[in-house]
């Protein structure tokens, strides 16, 4: 059983460690349920039918089925980019598509691949190609991300973060 | 976007564990982006009935030829009610 302390202060991903080219341990959710979507519809307030009522989704929208909220997706990817930084780096800034549906029964897989890295004012920015994969291989989410990562020896990366100037 | 019903057999499919194995994952109803087949009853008698949505008629005779299937009959849907809903579906 991993602790709820064990997951808030992972060993500390340091910039020194990361290299482009390098892909970041992904994170794998899923099989979705109906189950997961009225969570998060009931979560979000969402209350569109297409997430709920799979005949108004199939017969009314011509939808495969009900479909996974966007808002959940736009919340996996940060979730996914913090634990990256855990403890103590900072997910600066994420930019990303939504190009698929995802429905009940997919299983998504996060990934991130290093694409750049530059130290500035004393931190470690790593930026990122990430995506939202799907089982059968296909890219809902494709996207950049930018990363701060602390330099060992290096000075901590300020809570909350600011951006250095000119960035 | 059409939608289809098909009534027809497959070998095995009367047996749930089958029937289950060949229809549980999602690329086992959702074959592309475009085509789902949305609900399969296997009858009493030992028919099938399939109701897809697709782009075109083709490609789900191109699902049925795939999962081995003989069909008697494939007919588009005009409309449908479900449980008190009732939906135009061409």
């Amino acid at each position: 059983m991993v602790t709820a302390d064990e997951l808030r202060k992972p060993p500390q991903r340091y910039y020194d460690d990361v290299t482009v080219g390098q892909q970041m341990p992904p994170l794998v959710l899923g099989p979705m349920t109906t189950t997961h979507v009225f969570r998060w519809s009931a979560a979000m307030e969402n209350w569109h039918r297409i997430h709920y009522d799979q005949s108004f989704a199939v017969y009314h929208d011509g939808l495969p089925t009900v479909l996974i909220q966007g808002s959940w997706k736009q919340s996996i990817m940060p979730r996914y980019l913090k634990d990256l930084c855990l403890p103590d780096g900072w997910p600066w800034k994420v930019s990303f598509q939504h190009r698929a549906m995802i429905v009940p029964g997919d299983t998504i897989t996060c990934w991130a691949t290093v694409t750049g890295q530059h130290e500035t004012d004393g931190l470690g920015l790593v930026d990122l190609d990430v995506g939202m994969r799907l089982q059968n291989d296909v890219e809902t989410c494709p996207g950049t991300a930018t990363i701060v990562l602390p330099i060992r020896g290096g000075r901590p990366v300020p809570y909350p973060f600011v951006p250095p100037k000119g960035l | 976007m059409g939608r289809w019903i098909a009534i027809g057999t497959a070998p095995g499919w009367d047996d749930i564990t089958k029937f289950g194995a060949e229809l549980r994952e999602t690329n086992m109803w959702r074959p592309d982006a475009q085509t789902t087949v949305t609900t399969v009853f296997a009858l009493g008698d030992g028919r099938l009935l399939a109701e897809c949505h697709a782009g075109k008629r083709e490609d789900f005779e191109a699902w049925l030829r795939q999962k081995g299937w003989q069909v008697e009959s494939l007919t588009p849907i005009k409309h449908l009610a479900k449980t008190g809903s009732v939906w135009k579906v061409t």
